[in-house]
């Protein structure tokens, strides 16, 4: 909301400077967004000029020429506008002038002609208006006459946040009457006077056929007017409040709107059919053409106002075209009723159609200011039109009575923490216009609240006005008693910290990215459990390929791999903790650890330094996951149906059989889809399962008293054949004295067979009670490698 | 006899010229074990004490154990020698590059907005909050109306609105989590519940999705003023220093008395100006921060408490205003970008 001081202070006394006036007011709930002052460049340099001739440029067809009196004389004017013709007054900008974007204005040579100025159009001004052009003044101004204040550039205007409570704010009238009461300021005589109504005859019949729709409607009905330009003071007003100048008709209903906050609409009287308007819903779909020429669709439950052959306005929302004013308009039907702000507000979202009137019907409008309104605008019409009042319709329904609410002192004292009085309390609810009753011994008193303030209806309300006006930095801030509990915290909480730090230590950067995904992405990456579920769709999603929940955190991670790998990225490590979204009812949210790794690196285990491979991503998810599993170890299965994997490279991973994630290469599918490299390694793994075991609280266990025996053995064995299928052999042994078996190296290619690969294990051996002999380990590891030999496909490798 | 001496004597300068003549500790070590090992020519002398006549033979054991000793000595004091000036060589080698770079992997990064929002949840949790949780797919009952916000009330515009098909909505703020934990247990209780959050709504300055925690504390004898007491203590923590703290009334649906709370600007110090107008607070001094206010009784009539017996306050912060005051971040859409110069700097 724009309030423009100057009119403000049509209805207040004494009023102080924007400065203090916004911090007052910010302090009291009412938040100052910004501070519009006049444009000092302007101050000066700005006259009224008079086109004394007008041609086209010599050198450029889209120019004109034009020779303007200012006043002094008559200079030369390059100008790119179409809309002015010798004789207008027009607003010139002299050399000098600093226009309110902060362009400097020059004599210069414009196309070879010189240019001693500029004619200026509303927006150049920062007034507000969107027609085409230089701005036209009434031709009856003094040329070299000052233009600032004339075209009311002088005003200073606040721009106000008003909360969606306060609807009696949404007018300058109401903001006066908040502001003295908050500011202690006084109003001006002459607020609270009741307007004198035009006396006229009933020339129309309102019929509310819908009481809780409509509970209340009046009307007048005004003849002989003339529809024209408005004079400047109310063109000026307009702009400074932020609403366009149109004609004098539509001009004084928006100035009556923005001064009282009653939105009129004025009917052409002469297209309206019948002598009888009624008011209604709608009962069944209907077209409507509105006053813009715009098509909607109307439901039951619209409100309508309707003349003889049918609708002709949609009730507090916008009029419609067939009763549209217009040039030839000579009399008018000046509406002003009240509507039910919710179905206002159902039929504006619905239509994506908000507008003044709209706006203010959603938030509140007081029934019981009707009259003033009608009777104000009755006023401007009448003097700015040439009309006058020729007729007047009623329809008011008796106003609901206005709640009475017990106020007790110690309640106010208790919700606030501080100490005030009753009387203060009451001072301060009969300031905002409250009728409070006395207080009683109990020190609680009755409250009755003014129809304009339909936002307080409970002891609570009045409490927060209470400490509203006596100002929140009153009340000593001071802290609560608590009960210094085992602090519970959510178990998750924990966990997802420790995750991210060993990622983090593994070298991996966390990645946050929206729940929002493509459909595509989606069928690429279908999450770690139901492949099958139904995406999440969002019914009004800000983007076409951000119309889905994702079902994998892979998808977010993919995105961010190909941004990285746009701005030139040539090592990507990132992982995400967050949800992924299952269809269902209700749908299912599933909290999970995913991770990428891309780019080269250095050796760490099997396989050679370069590309990120399968084994970076176990190290990287051991690391991070088997603190977690207490005495439980990973499961890892080959993993050969998931289509974003590799089948040859990934893993389903487990623990105590049950499903954790996956980790492997991409599929080269996903890669070629997707438009980025291959040696991509990624995992995806459920953490809601790491919640169930509890992190190893490790007991010691004794350190050996003997030395170990390290004996090697390098076996061939099918291309096919898992490591681990060698190390269950051996483990199956239950060689007491065999401490420990690892694989510590692969090895295919020159010098092993076709089809064959080298594994290289390494066995220790270890007694708990003596050294052993290096015969007695010989003679242990030939006995393993024995069986190994006689148990699997597998030979020796030279 | 006498020639037995002389023989010791000569033994004894051989090998001391071998000692002296050794120019690392293995050729020192020869000449030990070729004069005082076991089967080293001093010890055969003394194995030679049989052909001595039996009156000479303790002098000339004496004599032998005597040179033993100096050669001993002797030795080890080659070796010093010798070990010193090995330790001279070695530590007058060239000077080692210090500048060059240190080895190993290097660390990765914890998002800001992760570390941020523990940052949050720490100082809350040593005020007596627990972190609770709920669905980021919320039921309409829950996101609006349950916190006395009702269908076509302009309330709603406050919080534009992701839609899920099926009649769902992806949540606006984390106050459902509030009504979630308030059906679930009664007073006392003190929450703060944290997570994303969505509104169709995207330019530099919102995002679609942002991070939200919310705190609740519900008792007999809650106030107003321990809101503050505890925002203000928050706050103070969060950007560790004493900036100043102010409420301003507001409006939320859930809450009444509601409060804005602003902080003196991070980067002009609250005086409006830092190379001219402050582009942070835009020259107010204050920068506003988040919301709250006490628990609208209506809330409480939704989930069944005594708003006669029992107050409490609520307050709602974003976790990226945060991490963008603290930060200097200036564009909200860094936080999701994932774009890893942007990562690594945290």
């Amino acid at each position: 909301m724009l309030l423009p001081l100057s009119w403000l202070s049509d209805f207040l006394e004494d009023l102080p400077g924007a400065e203090v006036l916004s911090e007052r007011l910010t302090m009291a709930g009412l938040e100052i967004e910004a501070i519009s002052r006049p444009s000092e460049g302007l101050a000066k340099n700005l006259v009224v000029g008079r086109i004394a001739g007008l041609e086209k440029h010599p050198n450029a067809d889209r120019l004109s020429l034009c020779r303007v009196d200012d006043g002094e004389g008559v200079r030369p004017v390059v100008c790119g506008a179409r809309n002015m013709k010798a004789g207008d007054c027009v607003v010139l900008a002299k050399p000098g002038a600093v226009l309110p974007g902060g362009v400097k204005i020059k004599a210069a040579k414009l196309r070879g002609v010189r240019s001693e100025g500029m004619l200026c159009s509303a927006g150049e001004l920062g007034l507000a208006g969107d027609e085409e052009g230089i701005l036209v003044l009434p031709d009856d101004l003094e040329p070299g006459s000052p233009a600032f204040e004339l075209l009311g550039l002088n005003e200073t205007v606040l721009e106000l946040s008003i909360t969606p409570n306060r609807g009696d704010c949404l007018s300058i009238r109401g903001l006066a009457r908040e502001i003295a009461a908050v500011c202690g300021l006084r109003l001006k005589p002459g607020f609270d006077c009741e307007p004198s109504f035009p006396p006229a005859e009933a020339s129309f019949s309102v019929k509310i056929e819908d009481a809780a729709a409509c509970p209340g409607y009046r009307g007048l009905e005004l003849h002989g007017v003339e529809v024209k330009q408005s004079p400047l003071w109310l063109r000026n007003r307009l702009s400074a409040a932020g609403m366009r100048p149109i004609n004098n008709v539509v001009d004084v209903t928006n100035y009556v709107l923005l001064e009282l906050g009653q939105p009129l609409h004025a009917f052409d009287a002469g297209l309206l059919s019948g002598r009888e308007i009624s008011v209604r819903t709608a009962a069944e779909t209907q077209a409507f053409v509105s006053l813009d020429e715009s098509e909607f669709e109307l439901l039951p439950g619209d409100i309508v106002i309707c003349d003889a052959e049918g609708v002709v306005a949609l009730g507090g929302v916008m009029g419609g075209a067939r009763s549209a004013m217009n040039a030839d308009t000579t009399s008018v039907f000046l509406e002003a009723a009240v509507f039910a702000p919710r179905a206002i507000r159902r039929t504006s979202r619905r239509l994506g159609l908000v507008t003044e009137s709209s706006y203010r019907f959603e938030r509140g409008v007081d029934g019981g200011g009707l009259d003033r309104a009608l009777s104000r605008a009755a006023e401007l019409i009448c003097d700015l039109a040439g009309a006058e009042v020729k007729g007047a319709a009623s329809g008011i329904l008796p106003a609901e009575a206005a709640p009475s609410i017990r106020v007790r002192c110690g309640r106010v004292n208790a919700v606030l923490g501080i100490d005030i009085s009753a009387g203060e309390s009451r001072d301060i609810l009969e300031r905002l216009g409250l009728t409070v009753g006395a207080v009683c011994e109990d020190g609680n008193f009755t409250a009755v609240v003014p129809p304009h303030r339909h936002d307080l209806q409970r002891e609570i309300d009045l409490i927060e006005e209470i400490a509203r006006v006596k100002g929140y930095d009153r009340v000593p801030p001071s802290m609560p008693a608590v009960v210094m509990r085992q602090n519970s915290q959510l178990p998750g909480e924990g966990l997802g910290r420790r995750l991210r730090e060993r990622l983090r230590n593994s070298g991996l950067h966390e990645s946050i990215g929206f729940s929002f995904c493509s459909a595509g992405m989606n069928r690429l990456f279908p999450g770690l459990h139901r492949s099958d579920c139904d995406a999440v769709q969002l019914e009004n999603p800000l983007r076409s390929d951000e119309s889905y929940l994702r079902k994998s955190l892979l998808s977010s991670l993919f995105e961010a791999f190909r941004r990285n790998l746009h701005n030139g990225a040539t090592n990507v490590d990132l992982f995400s903790l967050g949800r992924s979204f299952c269809g269902g009812d209700p749908p299912g949210e599933i909290d999970a650890l995913a991770g990428l790794l891309w780019g080269p690196r250095r050796a760490r285990g099997p396989g050679s330094a370069g590309a990120a491979t399968f084994w970076d991503g176990k190290g990287v998810l051991e690391r991070a996951l088997l603190p977690e599993l207490g005495a439980a170890q990973l499961e890892w299965t080959v993993c050969a149906e998931r289509p974003e994997y590799h089948p040859r490279a990934a893993a389903r991973l487990s623990v105590d059989g049950r499903h954790l994630g996956f980790l492997g290469a991409v599929h080269p599918l996903v890669s070629e889809h997707l438009e980025i490299p291959e040696e991509i390694v990624v995992f995806e793994v459920d953490t809601r399962v790491l919640l169930e075991y509890a992190p190893l609280e490790r007991a010691l266990e004794s350190i050996p008293r003997f030395p170990a025996s390290t004996r090697d053995v390098s076996l061939l064995v099918p291309s096919d054949m898992l490591a681990a299928e060698v190390i269950g052999q051996v483990e199956g042994l239950r060689e007491e004295l065999l401490e420990q078996v690892s694989v510590f190296d692969e090895y295919a290619g020159s010098g092993i067979p076709e089809g064959r690969k080298a594994l290289a294990f390494s066995m220790v051996y270890r007694s708990g009670e003596r050294t052993l002999t290096d015969d007695e380990v010989s003679e242990l590891h030939g006995r393993v490698v024995a069986h190994l030999l006689s148990s699997l496909p597998v030979a020796l490798r030279d | 006899m006498e020639s037995a001496l002389q023989q010791l004597e000569d033994i004894e300068q051989e090998a001391l010229k071998g000692i002296a003549d050794a120019e690392d500790a293995e050729s020192l070590d020869r000449v030990r074990v070729e004069f005082l090992g076991k089967k080293g020519r001093l010890t055969r002398v003394l194995r030679g004490l049989a052909a001595v006549p039996a009156q000479d033979r303790p002098q000339i054991g004496q004599r032998v154990n005597e040179a033993k000793e100096r050669l001993a000595r002797a030795v080890d004091a080659r070796k010093s020698a010798i070990r010193e000036r090995e330790r001279e060589a070695r530590l007058s080698g060239p000077q080692l590059d210090i500048s060059l770079p240190g080895f190993g992997q290097p660390c990765g990064a914890i998002h800001v907005l992760s570390r941020t929002m523990a940052e949050i949840c720490d100082i809350l949790g040593g005020f007596g909050f627990c972190i609770a949780e709920g669905p980021d797919i919320e039921d309409e009952y829950h996101n609006f109306e349950a916190l006395n916000i009702p269908e076509d009330h302009p309330a709603r515009d406050m919080q534009d609105t992701f839609f899920v098909h099926g009649g769902r909505v992806l949540r606006t703020h984390t106050s459902p989590v509030q009504i979630r934990v308030m059906e679930s247990l009664q007073p006392p209780l003190q929450i703060i519940a944290r997570g994303s959050v969505y509104r169709h709504d995207d330019d530099v300055t919102h995002s679609p999705m942002f991070h939200q925690v919310e705190g609740l504390m519900v008792d007999e004898g809650v106030t107003f003023s321990h809101l503050k007491g505890v925002l203000t203590a928050f706050l103070q923590r969060i950007f560790e220093r004493e900036l100043p703290v102010r409420f301003r009334p507001s409006y939320f649906p859930f809450t009444e008395p509601s409060a804005e709370v602003d902080i003196g600007c991070v980067m002009c110090d609250g005086s409006g100006k830092a190379d001219g107008v402050c582009r942070i607070c835009k020259g107010s001094g204050w920068l506003e921060i988040l919301g709250c206010g006490m628990v609208d009784p209506a809330v409480f009539a939704h989930v069944g408490y005594d708003s006669e017996k029992y107050t409490g306050f609520a307050f709602g912060l974003g976790v990226e205003r945060i991490a963008m005051l603290k930060h200097r971040i200036g564009d909200i859409r860094l936080f999701y970008g994932s774009d890893l110069r942007f990562l690594k700097q945290f």
